[in-house]
């Protein structure tokens, strides 16, 4: 099957006073149709600029200087803008992180819902506005024909993260990219966000990108890949079980440590890792996570690491892999 | 050096406030060219005794002569020296200006930091004062006030002030709010610091950025406002000179001598801009200690 | 939004009991008080003197006075007589309120309608030769003395060009005729709008510039809408809020400019009524213009707070 999204080798920088900013650095992956890619790093790490260069939404002093995006065989880094905005909020959508802020304080909530409907599809204000109470009743905002004229402020945050996601959902996108949809609701709320999420992309069989800096929150959308990113690089990418029972890159290994795990009670130590995200502008020589790792070597202060496939579609980006766990050593 | 130390070198420490304030003043080029026109003007008002010949200094047989090396600006209705009398203007104009600034700031400082600091009702009533004195038609009071107390150097200057204490009290207010909320704040108050000693050794020193910017645009408000209240006679009296005094019989110059007319208010218009666009280039310089 | 206007409402309360106190003083602490209007440039038996004082209230307490002297205002609209003319106070102000309120609502009206597409389109074109210039001019907007701008604005277009009256409402002997009031109204209103346009035009540029940072923006981009529809439908109405606000609070300055523009350009409104009265020291006349003039202030203070609530839905839905 022919893959929904392909992204190559792409490049985001940004050009600051300070220097250039090099927030994407040679970032590809690619998804087939109802697939579902977890992309997970610290803040700061390029996550959301990856997203957002995908529906070329990176604005001055923003650009992408390299790099492919195709989608369903076009290139999206090339196309027209009247074209890209077509394919925006159309066919790849896209629901952010705080939705205080990402909603407009000044539109009610179906005005905010149905704009996306009159935009991409041919129907009349009434309809438009029909499906946009649908929308907001089926994201699961109760008495929803009543709070559509709601204003944003009028809303919890978690009623304002589903007017997010039934404003990403009403053209049924082939792609959703989904950035840090919980990170600012209170986490009885998470859950139940992250479920509708899941349901809505199985039941519309969309492909979903989901980032987050949670690796509990990619296990539980069942995401078929992850990614894990860190300064601006894919350092490992593979099957979810790869990444979870057999990382290969120390920069994952620690996130899963630094991740307190519930069933494995007080056996396995709560482990943060120490040092600070590097500064994207001034990087350090050799593999960038080199003053954090563990393992660091001479090697590791030298050069920097490419990205290998260690096993069918588990590619990492270490100059000396951890590989304990797997029953054969390095191929 | 080992490479992690190099992240770290990055956020020295910064070392004389002064010197970083005055880099990034110098990029702001019009703001450095106007302070050398105020330096300037300021020099002339020092050096206007010597300078100058008298400015009350009439000469009737010499009334309107057009501007000549005798009289660089002409001679006005009373053939004494423009020149003259637009340099001994400036004394007076800058003069009320200044005093009225000086005493706004006081005012605005006092009630700003009690409103900030103590915060309630006491907040509450002042900041309704200020709002109330914000809504109030401030050029037909002052020109009452100086109506029915007099007008003379310090009573206009006084009026002046009691129409712009606001700004300086609402943004030390402001200012105080939040840096309340600041861990050094809390420290000191929860360590048992009196009240003055938060207030003058932490709070208004950090609060004082936006006060100065405030100030130095407030100079050319004051200038404006005198230069209104002048112009329409009940600010400074003739025959001593303010810009705009000069300008009252302006009607009948723009006929006879249109000059007369042009360079009060080019004076008026040039030192207030300059005046703004100091503050401008403060606001630009001051910006890490801004709040926004 | 009802519960916001009503307390706006109960707001000006106070704001207008301050100024009838302010108004009631101002008479009181004139040389002669209350009384010079019988005395003034006249020899009066002391004798006499009581029996007026007695027949006004004067030798009343001054609460009972001031409570007098505001039912009097409130309820019959009684302000008084001129000390000059011995008209009724409210007649000669009403007679010269509309041309005031014709005066302020013009240049509000251009100031609005030059500020606001000034600003938005340096915004937009952040730091172009057009955004620069606007800037400069701004600068100096601001910086030019009203009353001098008057002036030259005489000096140049009647003086020399002779393109537009010099003063004045309309040409005298003339029946009613909309283009000569215009005519006259070209001057004045502008030169009252200056300084607002370089103002506005500096805070609508610096609000949406703001706004355009905000996120919603990204979001509206996500949505696939074009950049001017971004502009006109999200972003315009936000950044208009503040800029409401500042338009509100710089209704007085509007006013006090009107007092100086009219003077200048001997428009009668209240402001050369005033100027007047200020001269021949005609008290009553005085305080009635400053009673006055502080209710159209305030008056179009709610206006422009109706204004900001409409466009707030934080306000509106409250």
């Amino acid at each position: 099957m022919q893959p929904l999204i392909e992204v190559d080798n792409l490049k985001t920088y940004f050009f600051l006073n300070e220097g250039i900013l090099k927030a994407v650095d040679g970032v590809s992956f690619s998804l087939k149709k109802g697939e579902v890619l977890g992309i997970v790093g610290e803040s700061g790490c390029g996550k959301t600029v990856t997203a957002l260069s995908i529906l070329r939404l990176v604005s001055p002093p923003g650009q992408i200087v390299q790099g492919k995006v195709l989608f369903k065989g076009t290139d999206l880094i090339t196309l027209k803008e009247e074209e890209m905005r077509k394919i925006r909020g159309n066919r790849i959508a896209m629901i952010f992180q705080d939705p205080m802020t990402f909603l407009n304080p000044s539109f009610n909530i179906v005005n905010q819902v149905s704009e996306v409907i009159l935009l991409h599809q041919n129907v009349s204000k009434k309809e438009a506005f029909e499906k946009g109470v649908n929308l907001l009743e089926k994201v699961g905002i109760p008495r929803a024909r009543e709070r559509a004229f709601n204003y944003p402020h009028q809303l919890s945050g978690g009623m304002r993260q589903r007017v997010m996601i039934a404003m990403a959902l009403s053209c049924q996108p082939d792609l959703l990219l989904a950035d840090e949809p919980t990170t600012a609701l209170d986490v009885t709320i998470q859950a139940q966000i992250l479920d509708l999420i899941k349901e809505i992309q199985k039941e519309t069989h969309s492909s979903l990108i989901l980032i987050t800096h949670n690796l509990g929150l990619v296990a539980g959308v069942s995401s078929n890949y992850v990614m894990v990113m860190y300064a601006g690089r894919t350092v490992e990418y593979g099957r979810i079980e790869q990444i979870f029972y057999h990382s290969a890159h120390p920069y994952t290994f620690s996130l899963l440590k630094a991740f307190p795990h519930l069933d494995q009670g007080s056996k396995v130590k709560f482990k943060p890792i120490k040092g600070l995200p590097p500064n994207l502008i001034n990087l350090p020589e050799g593999c960038s996570f080199n003053p954090r790792c563990e393992w660091a070597r001479k090697k590791c202060l030298k050069l920097a690491p490419k990205l290998v496939e260690i096993f069918p579609e588990h590619l990492v980006a270490c100059h000396f892999p951890l590989l304990r766990s797997r029953p054969s050593s390095r191929s | 050096m080992n490479k992690r130390d190099k992240n770290l070198t990055i956020s020295t420490f910064p070392t004389g406030i002064f010197l970083e304030v005055w880099r990034r003043y110098k990029r702001h080029k019009m703001a450095l060219v106007c302070s050398f026109i105020l330096i300037f003007l300021y020099l002339l008002m020092i050096l206007a005794p010597w300078i100058t010949p008298n400015p009350n200094q009439q000469d009737l047989s010499n009334r309107y002569s057009p501007p000549s090396l005798k009289h660089w600006l002409g001679t006005d209705e009373l053939g004494r020296d423009f020149l003259a009398r637009l340099i001994h203007g400036a004394r007076v104009s800058l003069t009320i200006a200044f005093t009225a600034v000086l005493i706004a700031l006081l005012f605005g400082i006092l009630v700003g930091s009690i409103a900030g600091y103590y915060g309630g009702f006491i907040d509450n009533f002042l900041m309704r004062f200020v709002d109330i004195m914000l809504t109030l038609p401030e050029l037909p009071l002052l020109l009452i006030l100086a109506v029915l107390i007099g007008a003379n150097f310090l009573t206009i200057s006084l009026f002046i002030a009691a129409f712009s204490w606001m700004t300086v009290a609402r943004l030390v207010r402001a200012e105080f709010l939040g840096l309340k909320k600041k861990e050094f704040i809390e420290a000191a108050i929860a360590l048992g610091a009196s009240s003055w000693r938060i207030i003058f050794r932490h709070l208004l020193p950090n609060s004082l950025a936006p006060v100065i910017v405030a100030a130095t645009l407030g100079i050319a408000d004051a200038i404006l406002i005198e230069s209104a209240l002048s112009f329409l006679g009940f600010g400074v009296q003739p025959p001593t000179p303010s810009w705009g005094n000069m300008l009252t019989n302006a009607h009948d110059f723009l006929w006879r001598a249109p000059y007369l007319a042009i360079f009060p208010g080019l004076f008026i218009a040039l030192t207030v801009l300059s005046f703004n666009y100091v503050g401008d280039g403060l606001r630009d310089a001051l910006d890490p200690f801004l709040k926004e | 939004m009802g519960f916001y206007l009503k307390r706006r409402l109960l707001q000006t309360i106070p704001l207008l009991l301050i100024i009838a106190i302010l108004c009631f003083i101002l008479i009181h602490q004139t040389p002669g008080g209350p009384l010079s209007v019988y005395t003034f440039g006249r020899k009066i038996a002391p004798r006499d003197i009581e029996r007026i004082k007695d027949s006004l209230g004067l030798n009343k307490p001054l609460y009972w006075q001031f409570f007098y002297w505001l039912r009097q205002v409130v309820f019959y609209g009684d302000l008084g007589y001129s000390y000059v003319t011995w008209q009724p106070v409210s007649k000669l102000i009403w007679e010269r309120l509309p041309n005031t309120v014709i005066l302020m609502f013009s240049a509000l009206f251009l100031s609005i309608l030059f500020a606001f597409p000034i600003g938005i389109f340096s915004a937009l074109k952040k730091y172009s030769l057009f955004d620069y210039v606007a800037t400069t001019f701004s600068f100096i907007g601001y910086s030019i003395p009203i009353f001098w701008l008057g002036l030259m604005a005489q000096l140049v277009f009647s003086v020399k060009l002779g393109l537009l009256p010099s003063g004045g409402v309309r040409t005298p002997g003339l029946p009613f005729n909309l283009l000569d009031r215009i005519k006259y109204l070209v001057l004045p209103s502008f030169v009252l709008a200056l300084t607002f346009i370089a103002s506005w035009s500096r805070y609508m540029r610096a609000s949406l510039l703001g706004k355009l940072r905000e996120n919603y923006v990204i979001t509206a981009r996500a949505k696939g809408l074009s950049e001017v529809a971004i502009l006109f439908k999200h972003v315009l109405r936000n950044a208009l809020i503040p800029v409401v606000t500042i338009v509100g609070l710089q209704l007085p300055l509007i006013f006090s400019g009107a007092v100086i523009t009219e003077t200048i350009f001997a428009w009668p409104g209240i402001g050369r009524l005033l100027f007047h009265a200020l001269l021949r020291r005609d008290y009553p006349l005085i305080q009635g213009i400053l009673l006055i003039s502080s209710l159209v202030v305030i008056l179009s203070n709610l206006l422009a707070d109706i204004a900001y609530a409409y466009i707030n839905p934080r306000i509106r839905y409250e």
